[in-house]
């Protein structure tokens, strides 16, 4: 039973295009890693998901959020949702911190917005809150302004303020990108282990395969504003079949700490992600692929059997029109 | 590399033509941005219509700004005299023109006299910091003491009021304004990573200055300076209201203001047309400046 | 024969930092720090931030003055030197940032960018030809020259701010954080044509990063930084295969794998190093 069902979501900006055609699922409870690199418009989806978007941006189709969809709501009932049911944690924690207000105040304010409780419970809760995410002295913590907190620090607030009201799905948009390698294992390991014990779901946007590898349970690819492959982690690392995800997961091998230096080159792919809104027409990938064909001048429909979903007239491993490839 | 072979890429070129992103010539774009921004178009046509009309005053008004005719005083709008006569008969409309020239020309000058002196010590003092930089900040603060109307005032009564003097209290209330804007911008491209990689290559501090600091703080201090020519305008007219500036009968609306006062009763209509011309050129100038100011924000936002 | 003079020689090297206003703790960026990088090596360091890395990058290249200690470039003390006598090692020794966004100069064309190193530094050469060799090493076309910086990808400005440190023909490249802003697909296209630069212009590199795989394919040495102090060097696999000190191991646990499937919870590594909030 899927939690959230986003269908054909099209997120333009004037004339361009930037996110087309764009259909996922995130059942209850699942970990889904939404993997892209700039100019992909997963952050575009994400915000278009929780009616975000800034300003000359319009989204269209569907975002089924349990029974409603969330496009079609009027502002004041997503308002009811966010921080509530569906909760978001953004990259840059300084930016989404209010520099002129303590830290305690700033994740109590959820509670008090959704939950109408006094302030001086939403205090109470809030230093609980601050213990969760692995702050020794909560209380000291909570007197303190963002400017005092380290990136990481920071990013624990957040997600404290996230799991705040018990949602049912929370959206962390690249919540690890900014920081430090052994910072973001902590924050790491900390959201893989409460999105556990919340037992909510979890949307992951991310550029690293590896991260999304291990705290996801499905993976969605991005490129050029479309979802071009989608699929278990497992099906996904064993067996890439859309030339990008292949790339990808063969550049993202290559680079690996486990992987010893070979000497030879590192896979890459040739030529640069298009601007947003300047891609290609047909297949976005189309002419940095080695595996592209006539057909693909024409955008590849999205084929589905089972777990997995994949839009390529060529994708690796052999014929489009078994979705599984050569078992 | 053509399209045809766009499956392909060869092992030389890796990056070809088609892969350059938003290539247009930068030029062209500039104008277009030029005239879509409304600030920039209303302030840009504002200004050229001031500036040729103190032109064409140079050599042409439809009457002398000086010529009295009695007989025709205090006459409202006609054929004849398109905004009507003053008090003496003159004409209105011709005054108002020849007064854009003394605008024009204290705007002008006071804003260079602040400009030669303010910009160079923001430079120094953003790239010496320390002792130099300190002298440079509480010279400024010094001067931000000395407001321009008592600077005229000074002035006036040392050496008699006159455009001169206008322009120079005018000009030197506004030197610290151009030193800490200069300073605080030049300090942030000073502190960018491509004047530590000029740095790194071997550039001395004085072609920094100028080859990199110079070029990206250039539109906003133009903007600055368009902003503060509209302020000398004003200021201007102010001082020569109140007697400190440019002495009657030279036509200026500072003065056409000053003296269609006592005839409020008889036409009010003499005092619009002076106050409209300078809220219209102060107008232009500043819209100038935000639209100069704005098209910098939109090339530095890529 | 005599010892080989090292290309760098960095010792006992310290950085304290006052505070503006001369208010509160002074900061050792950098303490007591010791190494040095052969000809032809490719050293990486390694660090977090406020490891210091940054500041032992500016060292190097005597942009600023260590507190204490000394820096040394082929058997010459470049620290603390003036300005005037440091004009033929600026030209040695050329250095690539970790934006190319803000380490190019908006106001200035590619063509521009590139031949300022040399106009810079006096040096007699064909400004027109020497841009476009320079383009074509780093696989850009001629045309690129005539543009501004703004009008490229990341990954192609960061290749013209690797031709603009090619320009003066360095024997020493330090690279600065080079891919870290930079998409992971374009990641290995950098390093690829890095790689390949570095071995054809026989150069010595000194890689900064705070990622040991890029460091692990690239580097043959390698030295940690944690909050100033140096705390372990020696041969890139050896460290990788055995790390000895803890930081090292917390970093090396630390990055994120590639796993065919999650282990519930939290089956992902924990570093050796308990909360320290």
């Amino acid at each position: 039973m899927s939690l959230l069902h986003v269908r054909d979501l099209e997120v333009t900006s004037g004339p361009l295009t930037l996110v087309s055609g764009v259909d996922f699922e995130v059942d209850a409870g699942e970990r889904v890693g939404l993997i892209g690199e700039s100019g992909s418009g997963k952050s575009l989806t994400a915000l278009a998901i929780m009616g975000l978007l800034g300003e000359g941006l319009s989204a269209r189709g569907q975002v089924r959020f349990a029974d409603k969809d969330l496009l079609a709501m009027s502002e004041r009932q997503r308002c009811e949702l966010r921080g509530n049911s569906i909760a978001m944690i953004f990259q840059e924690p300084m930016s989404a911190l209010n520099p002129t207000r303590r830290i305690g105040d700033q994740v109590a304010e959820t509670l008090r917005i959704h939950r109408h409780v006094s302030r001086r419970e939403a205090e109470r809760a809030a230093v609980g809150l601050l213990a969760r995410v692995e702050f020794a002295e909560p209380e000291r913590y909570a007197r303190m302004y963002p400017h005092e907190l380290s990136g990481g620090q920071r990013q624990r607030v957040m997600i404290a303020s996230a799991i705040s009201c018990d949602p049912d799905v929370i959206l962390a948009d690249e919540p690890t990108t900014a920081l430090d390698v052994t910072v973001q294992r902590r924050v790491l390991d900390l959201l893989d282990r409460l999105v556990d014990e919340e037992g909510c779901a979890l949307l992951l946007i991310a550029h690293d395969l590896a991260v999304v590898s291990e705290v996801c349970d499905r993976v969605v690819t991005m490129y050029g504003g479309r979802v071009v492959e989608s699929g278990s982690v497992a099906q996904i690392i064993d067996e890439p079949r859309h030339p990008y995800t292949n790339a990808l997961l063969a550049t993202s091998k290559a680079l690996s700490v486990a992987e010893a230096a070979s000497g030879a080159n590192l896979p890459s792919i040739p030529g640069s992600v298009p601007s947003a809104g300047h891609f290609p027409q047909g297949c976005p990938f189309r002419d940095r692929c080695e595996r592209s064909v006539d057909a693909c001048l024409e955008i590849p429909p999205m084929v589905t059997q089972g777990e997995r979903a994949l839009a390529c007239w060529n994708p690796v491993g052999g014929s489009a029109s078994s979705v599984q490839g050569a078992t | 590399m053509s399209d045809a072979t766009a499956h392909q890429r060869g092992p030389g070129v890796l990056v070809d033509e088609s892969d350059l992103n938003g290539a247009r010539s930068d030029p062209k774009q500039t104008w277009r941005r030029w005239l879509r921004n409304p600030n920039s178009l209303i302030g840009g046509v504002i200004v050229v219509l001031v500036v040729a009309s103190a032109l064409v005053s140079l050599v042409w008004t439809p009457y002398s700004p000086l010529a009295v005719d009695p007989a025709h005083a205090l006459g409202g709008p006609s054929l004849r005299h398109l905004l009507g006569t003053d008090e003496y008969g003159r004409d209105v409309f011709s005054r108002l023109m020849a007064s854009s020239q003394i605008a024009l020309f204290v705007g002008a000058l006071s804003v260079l006299i602040a400009t030669v002196i303010g910009i160079p010590a923001g430079l120094l003092a953003a790239q010496r910091g320390g002792a130099t930089g300190q002298v440079v900040l509480r010279l400024a603060d010094i001067l931000y003491g000395f407001p321009a109307l008592l600077a005229a005032i000074v002035l006036a009564a040392a050496f008699g009021a006159s455009k001169s003097t206008v322009v120079l209290a005018i000009g030197i209330s506004y030197i610290p304004v151009f030193i800490r804007v200069t300073r605080s911008n030049a300090l942030v491209v000073l502190n960018s990573e491509y004047v530590l990689a000029a740095r790194a290559y071997g550039r001395r501090p004085l072609a920094i200055l100028r080859r990199h600091v110079v070029p990206n703080i250039a539109t906003t201090i133009i903007a600055q300076m368009s902003l503060l020519f509209s302020l000398a305008v004003l200021a201007e007219a102010a001082l020569d209201f109140l007697g400190l500036g440019t002495a009657a009968p030279a036509a200026s609306w500072g003065t056409m203001l000053q003296s269609s006062q006592d005839y409020l009763g008889n036409d009010p209509l003499l005092t619009v047309w002076p106050s409209l011309a300078i809220v219209v050129c102060v107008l232009g100038f500043s819209l100038l400046g935000d639209g100069i100011g704005e098209l910098r924000d939109a090339r530095s936002r890529r | 024969m005599s010892d080989i003079v090292p290309t760098f020689e960095v010792r006992g090297v310290s950085k304290t930092y006052q505070p503006r206003g001369r208010r509160g703790p002074s900061v050792e960026a950098l303490k007591d720090v010791s190494f040095s990088v052969s000809e032809g090596d490719s050293l990486a360091i390694v660090g977090e931030s406020g490891s210091g890395k940054s500041t032992l990058s500016r060292l190097l290249l005597a942009l600023e003055a260590p507190t204490a200690g000394t820096v040394s470039y082929r058997g010459e003390v470049i620290s603390g030197r003036d300005e005037r006598n440091l004009r033929d090692f600026r030209r040695r020794v050329q250095i690539v940032f970790q934006d190319p966004m803000s380490s190019l100069d908006p106001r200035m064309k590619v063509h521009d960018l590139l031949a300022e190193p040399l106009r810079a530094l006096k040096l007699d050469v064909d400004e027109g030809e020497r841009v476009r060799e320079l383009l074509t090493s780093v696989e850009m076309p001629a045309s690129a020259a005539d543009r501004y910086a703004y009008q490229f990808s990341g990954g192609q400005r960061q290749r013209i701010a690797i031709a603009r440190a090619l320009g003066p023909s360095p024997e020493v490249l330090i690279a600065d954080e080079p891919v870290s802003a930079l998409d992971v697909s374009v990641r290995a296209q950098i390093l690829n044509l890095l790689t390949g630069l570095v071995s054809g212009f026989n150069l010595t590199l000194v890689f900064i990063s705070h990622d040991m795989a890029v460091v692990r394919h690239l580097c043959s040495t390698v030295v940690v930084l944690y909050r100033g102090d140096l705390v372990e060097s020696g041969r890139t696999e050896d460290l990788f295969e055995s790390p000895r000190e803890d930081y090292t191991k917390e970093l090396l646990a630390a990055a994120p794998r590639i796993r065919a499937a999650r282990t519930a919870g939290s089956g992902t590594t924990r570093g050796v190093v308990p909360p320290t909030v």
